[in-house]
């Protein structure tokens, strides 16, 4: 096991290096000119070249990539174009919430998705099931956004059970914190449920037909162990998967349901940053989220590892 | 006549990926095997699995390289024509695969499947195509309107006939029969061992014929060769190596080969439970020496540090790879 | 497991497609809404009641009305034309962006995963790169470098959507590669261009549909948060996403604001998944969703009463009277697998139930052991184990049958252990499924049952994973988990056909060991008449779900009384050389629901007479062939 968490590591950083390179290339082919945005479109030709000197723009493009690298794996991401402040300061300061609001839609989904999945499976054809299918087609296909809406409307408006806007952060009062994560953590998790409980079931009933449960029929073991350990861990393989990607995706959602809750995560300044070009931001901030997704794949190779014997290198 | 087919010192390598940073670890499935095959003979090959019979004719055919060796096809080093076979040499060399259903493309006709055979090789008309079709479905013993047919509307054995079609429809001179009866029932296993012994007088033909049953192969080939762990360990005339087998693996596989007589059945089991029972060793990991010294009632040291050399025998036409092999023989007689 | 008589479902991808999801209503209904949608878009200048660009600040913010049938928004803009306008803006934009990812995506992936290579190294390291990075976020930051406007913002997703559409036919065409028809076509000599495009690609076209469907709900998803938060469309375009934004900002003032466009949208991606779905069950069906899987419930019939037949030995440790089992038929109506079969295995014997494929064999052990799949049912007949009656029992009471009484080997070793789980913890469960003891006690025992089976090393081998053995060694540890709790009878369902010939001795020798000492009785399910010989004591010889003969394994050899058995025992290769022609029996094997009327061998059989086609033959004497007496077959061998 040591040896799959060590090789996986090692292949981050290679990984890390290229998303840097795609994402540098990225946001400096974009058609908006920040020195234009910030100087307005009247500035002067020696006003430009000033400022883009100020800024560190008129350098090299490879002296201003590993520039950023060699400051990067320091600690140091640069400052915004905008408002001069450190760009890894802004990422910290939002950091969190953001990352609350993923981890807490993901618990959300699996703690729904997971049981859905397994009792849509061991009911597969019966009225259970053919319910179950149309709840998750239909979660499937509401827009978070709307959902947030409405959830919005319902509970912090009208019923007044939680706050509207704004959010607790977790040193102040873990209580409120988390009641402040409960309707937005809803509104992500709903969809990244759906699609759990879809691929959940699918796995289950394939598993269910294997000829090693049929074995263990044959050995009489009851039905409720066959299920929970058996079934479900082989089942279990190919779900991790399709976390894994959720969870880049309930990442990328958040950034758009912050909107809606007025949190302060990552959302707004990345949107922002995008809007005006501000490139320090926009890299910073693609950066980190990727290392976030970058990690989360780790992990789940190692949980992949550890469900499944064969993957583990001999 | 020289022959059709001569496979000298052939080694083939599989590389698999083991770790995920790409790091390979080279398996050697064959390793130095010489074999002829004359015109109109079958040459039947046999071996376990792990034994690497079918890389064996999956590097004849061009879908695995050639590591070491040459296989030279009525003259010619096919090992000089690189990664792409030249399509003078398809149309000499084919192939009828184990699992008829899946070596038949799911979404095609099977008239579609051998007329692309045609198309590909012959510059015919449509028309003379469609005769052509008729006539090869014929010579399987199809009739014309299974060419409408999709292979899933067929049975095990009629696809099984439709895949010596497609390979008889360019005319080939040898065709691989990599294990083509394995998959069938044994009814069905008579009446296409029996079309291709019919198709062998019909046209010349001359195969290579890989099974892993030794009564099988017994009954269609004319020479006979034994593979344990990607090495040859006996060849020799079918009726030869089958009634007087020289090697301890060849005895070993025939003496493990069930008959359907009760009595006779009896008295070979009790002979083979006299026998040392071993797992084979994993082709990852081949032992020192001789491969099948690990399982040999024979096994000396010398078996077990040296590599036996694969030379004639004191019978004709006869060669094997053994050190004991003149102990094995006083002890048959 | 599927119940063997569906059809072949290849079939269904030949019968017309739109005959299929014709069938279907939810598909109907899904297909309506789109083209519904699509009409509406088209024609949206034309059937909107007002320019939804148009405001008209005195009537802003109402709801629904008279003048304003869904209500108006923050500037007076009507609602209904607003959406009509909307469903434009999201049918252009899921056409555009998935038409691009299907495009690029597939032409990149067919050549990639057919050519391998550099060419797949790079293309994987740039597609891990762009998933690496949240979808949203790339859109975002693709827009910044295209720049505003709904057909940038659409082409952003295009470009994402081409990664994902990349990686799918990249593992199709790895999966299709590897199919033995890829190899025949090269062998064949057929160019590269026309295998990629008349081999691969019709195999792929499948997969894609599915999915290029689902796609377009994402890709609807995907525009209405690009528009709600700005970066999507511009101002002189309506779009649903937009509106939602509009309601959440006068969410107070006007709470039926976000209702509308929130339905659309869902509505549209629903029928797309849903579309996606039905299409999936239509092109690609596996088990779970062929027909004749979707009942669970297999209600046990009564035990039918039968009076047993004339050989009954009260003796017998397992005694199968008069079974018979049927399924569903694909046209309808019900098929017979097993008709009035009647075999019985005395204590210490091996019984050999011995048949080509297809003749119900396999199916007798799954009704033995009371596991046959779904939607097949026991429609009479007795099955006895020492006299107790096993059908009718509830699953619960069989449970302490099967592993305590009855253990069950089958065919490929591998497939019947759980791939995740140690050998001890499967080996261990089953042990102590019926006794009490600890887990400790358990794995010692386990251990015990290895060492029996001749496994080396049994302590340490404990802990080992399937497929860390050998396909022998596996068979033996499958073996010793059937013998956990050493049962009185072993069914062994083709226990040495996945083996090689050196490791298949073995492992008979073992069962035939096992069975000494362990004093079973076996019963032992094979298509090759040398197992037979060489392990059993009796034989029951079985074709198209009826038993033909039985008796003695010695005396059916030498003098086999049905045409079936002696014509199987003549197909046999017997190491002749290559001048003899092999005895064969010709035509093959008819399916379950189109059993031959009369005799069900006589199609093939060469001692046919009129009779035998008229009435089904009976099984008398240990025979069921109404010429066994006058046939005396043993001299045609």
């Amino acid at each position: 096991m040591k040896r799959l968490l060590l090789t996986r590591l090692l292949s981050v950083v290679p990984m890390l290096f290229f998303v840097s390179l795609f994402t540098f290339l990225l946001v400096r082919l974009t058609s908006t000119d920040p020195i234009a945005q910030i100087l307005g479109q009247g500035a002067s030709d020696a006003d430009r070249a000033e400022y883009a000197q100020r800024l560190g723009l008129d350098r090299p493009l490879v002296d201003q990539f590993f520039g950023w690298i060699w400051s990067a794996v320091q600690g140091d991401l640069g400052n915004s174009l905008y408002t001069s402040l450190p760009v890894a300061e802004s990422i910290a300061d939002r950091f969190g919430v953001t990352l609350s609001l993923a981890i807490a839609g993901m618990l959300f989904a699996l703690s729904v998705g997971i049981p859905l999945g397994i009792a849509g499976a061991l009911r597969h054809g019966s009225r259970w099931d053919r319910l179950l299918t149309i709840v998750v087609s239909t979660g499937l296909a509401v827009p978070s956004i709307w959902l947030a809406l409405l959830l919005s409307l319902a509970f912090a408006v009208t019923l007044r059970w939680f706050q509207v806007v704004g959010y607790t952060p977790f040193s102040e009062s873990p209580l409120e914190w988390a009641r402040g994560l409960v309707l937005p953590a809803v509104a992500l998790g709903i969809h990244t449920a759906a699609v759990i409980a879809r691929q959940t079931r699918s796995a289950m009933i394939e598993v269910l037909q294997a000829r090693y449960i049929q074995a263990l029929r044959a050995r009489g073991l009851p039905r409720r162990q066959i299920v929970l350990r058996y079934a479900t861990k082989n089942a279990l393989v190919p779900v991790l998967s399709v976390i894994a990607i959720q969870m880049s995706v309930l990442v990328g959602v958040s950034f758009v349901i912050e909107r809606i809750f007025a949190v302060p995560g990552l959302g707004t300044l990345l949107i922002d940053s995008v809007v005006r070009a501000d490139f320090p931001v926009l890299q910073g901030t693609v950066i980190v989220v990727a290392s976030v997704v970058l990690v989360v794949n780790l992990l789940t190779d190692v949980a992949y590892g550890l469900i499944n014997p064969k993957v583990r290198p001999q | 006549m020289t022959p059709l087919l001569t496979v000298e010192n052939l080694s083939v390598d599989y590389h698999l990926k083991r770790s995920l940073l790409g790091r390979g670890v080279t398996l050697s499935a064959v390793r130095d095997v010489s074999f002829t095959i004359e015109r109109g003979r079958t040459f039947g090959l046999v071996g376990e699995s792990g034994s690497g019979k079918s890389t064996i004719g999956r590097t004849i055919l061009g879908l695995a390289a050639i590591a070491g060796g040459r296989v030279v096809f009525d003259g010619t080093d096919i090992g000089a024509f690189g990664a792409q076979l030249p399509l003078s040499f398809r149309r000499e060399v084919q192939v009828v695969f184990q699992d008829p259903l899946s070596s038949l493309n799911p979404r095609q006709t099977i008239g579609t499947t051998i007329g692309q055979a045609i198309s590909r090789h012959r510059d015919v008309s449509r028309h003379e195509r469609q005769r052509d079709i008729v006539t090869v479905l014929d010579s399987v013993g199809l009739a014309s309107y299974q060419a409408e047919r999709y292979p899933y509307e067929l049975s095990g054995g009629q696809r099984q006939r439709v895949a010596i079609a497609r390979a008889l429809a360019v005319r080939p001179r040898l065709i691989i029969c990599d294990e083509p009866v394995s998959a069938l029932d044994v009814s069905t296993q008579s009446q296409v061992i029996n079309l291709l012994v019919d198709l062998q007088h019909a046209f010349g033909l001359s195969y290579l014929f890989i099974a892993h049953n030794l009564d099988v192969v017994r009954h269609i080939s004319h020479t006979i060769g034994v593979l344990y762990l990607g090495r040859l360990v006996e060849t020799g005339p079918a009726a030869s190596v089958y009634g007087a087998p020289a090697h301890p693996y060849t005895q070993m596989l025939l003496a493990s080969t069930l008959v359907a007589d009760p009595q006779a059945q009896a008295a070979r089991s009790r002979a083979r439970r006299r026998q040392p029972r071993t797992e084979p060793p994993s082709p990852l990991n081949p032992p020192p020496g001789c491969p099948f010294n690990t399982r040999c009632a024979w096994a000396a040291d010398v078996c077990r540090t040296r590599m036996p050399a694969f030379e004639a025998t004191a019978s004709q036409g006869r060669h094997a790879a053994c050190h004991r092999i003149e102990d094995v023989r006083t002890a048959a007689s | 497991m599927a119940a063997t008589i569906t059809e072949d479902d290849e079939s269904r991808a030949h019968t017309r497609l739109w005959q299929r999801l014709a069938q279907r209503p939810l598909a109907l209904a899904c297909i309506g809404y789109l083209l519904l949608l699509l009409a509406v878009a088209i024609a949206a200048p034309y059937i909107a009641p007002y320019d939804p660009l148009h405001p008209d600040i005195k009537s802003r913010l109402q709801g629904p009305g008279a003048a304003h049938w869904f209500g108006t928004d923050d500037l007076g803009r009507d609602t209904l034309s607003r959406l009509i306008f909307g469903a434009r803006t999201a049918v252009l934009a899921s056409l555009e962006s998935v038409t691009f990812g299907v495009v690029v995506g597939v032409s990149i992936g067919l050549i990639v995963g057919y050519l391998g290579g550099w060419f797949d190294r790079i293309a994987m390291r740039v597609a891990d790169v762009m998933q690496s990075i949240p979808a949203v976020l790339l859109a975002l930051a693709l827009i910044g470098v295209l720049g505003k406007g709904l057909a940038n913002a659409m082409l952003a997703v295009g470009v994402i959507f081409s990664v994902s559409f990349l990686r799918i036919t990249r593992a199709v065409v790895l999966a299709e590669k590897e199919q033995l028809y890829v190899d025949a076509a090269r062998v064949l000599g057929l160019r590269t261009l026309s295998i990629l495009l008349r081999q691969i690609l019709p195999n792929i076209a499948a997969p894609l549909i599915v999915q290029a469907s689902i796609a377009l709900g994402t890709a609807l998803l995907i525009e209405a948060m690009l528009s709600f938060l700005g970066v999507g469309i511009d101002s002189t375009q309506v779009s649903w996403g937009a509106m939602l934004e509009t309601a959440r900002q006068f969410q107070t003032q006007q709470p039926l604001l976000p209702i509308f466009p929130g339905l659309a949208i869902t509505l549209s991606v629903l029928a797309f998944n849903l579309l996606g779905d039905t299409l999936r069950d239509v092109l690609l069906p596996t088990g779970a969703t062929a027909p004749g899987n979707t009942e669970r419930h297999v209600v046990p019939p009564q035990p039918v009463s039968t009076p047993p037949s004339s050989r009954t030995d009260t003796d017998a440790l397992l005694q199968v009277s008069n079974l018979t089992v049927t399924a569903p038929r694909p046209g309808g109506g019900m098929a017979e697998l097993l008709s009035d079969v009647s075999v019985h295995v005395m204590r210490g014997e091996t019984l050999g139930l011995v048949g080509e494929s297809g003749c119900g064999k396999s199916m007798t052990a799954s009704a033995i052991m009371g596991l046959l799949p779904p939607a097949v049912h026991i429609a009479g007949g007795s099955i006895r184990l020492a006299g107790t009656e096993l059908i009718g029992l509830s699953d619960d009471a069989l449970r302490h049958v099967r592993g305590r009484r009855i253990g069950m080997v089958f065919q490929e070793p591998m497939a019947a252990l759980s791939p995740v789980h140690t050998v001890g913890r499967q080996i261990s469960d089953a042990v102590r499924a019926h006794t009490g003891l600890g887990r400790k006690q358990a794995l010692a025992r386990a251990a015990e049952l290895l060492a029996l089976v001749g496994v080396p090393d049994p302590h340490r081998r404990l802990q080992d994973y399937p497929h860390q053995f050998s396909g022998g060694m596996a068979q033996r540890v499958v073996i010793a988990g059937a013998l956990a709790c050493e049962p009185e009878l072993l069914i062994a369902d083709e226990p040495t056909t996945a083996l090689d010939v050196t490791i298949q001795a073995q492992v008979l020798d073992l069962l035939m060991d096992l069975r000494q000492r362990l004093s079973m009785s076996v019963l032992l399910i094979t298509h090759d008449l040398g197992v037979v010989a060489d392990a059993c004591d009796r034989v029951a010889v079985m074709y198209g779900g009826e038993v033909v003969e039985t008796g003695s394994v010695r005396a059916t050899f030498s003098r086999p009384r049905h045409p079936y058995t002696a014509a199987l025992l003549a197909a046999m290769p017997r190491g002749e050389g290559i001048g003899t022609a092999l005895a064969t029996i010709p035509g093959r094997v008819p399916p379950a629901w189109a059993w031959p009327q009369g005799c069900r061998f006589h199609p093939r059989c060469a001692h046919a007479t009129p009779s035998c086609r008229q009435a089904p033959s009976v099984l008398q004497d240990g025979v069921r062939c109404r010429r066994a007496g006058e046939l005396n077959l043993a001299e045609a061998r």
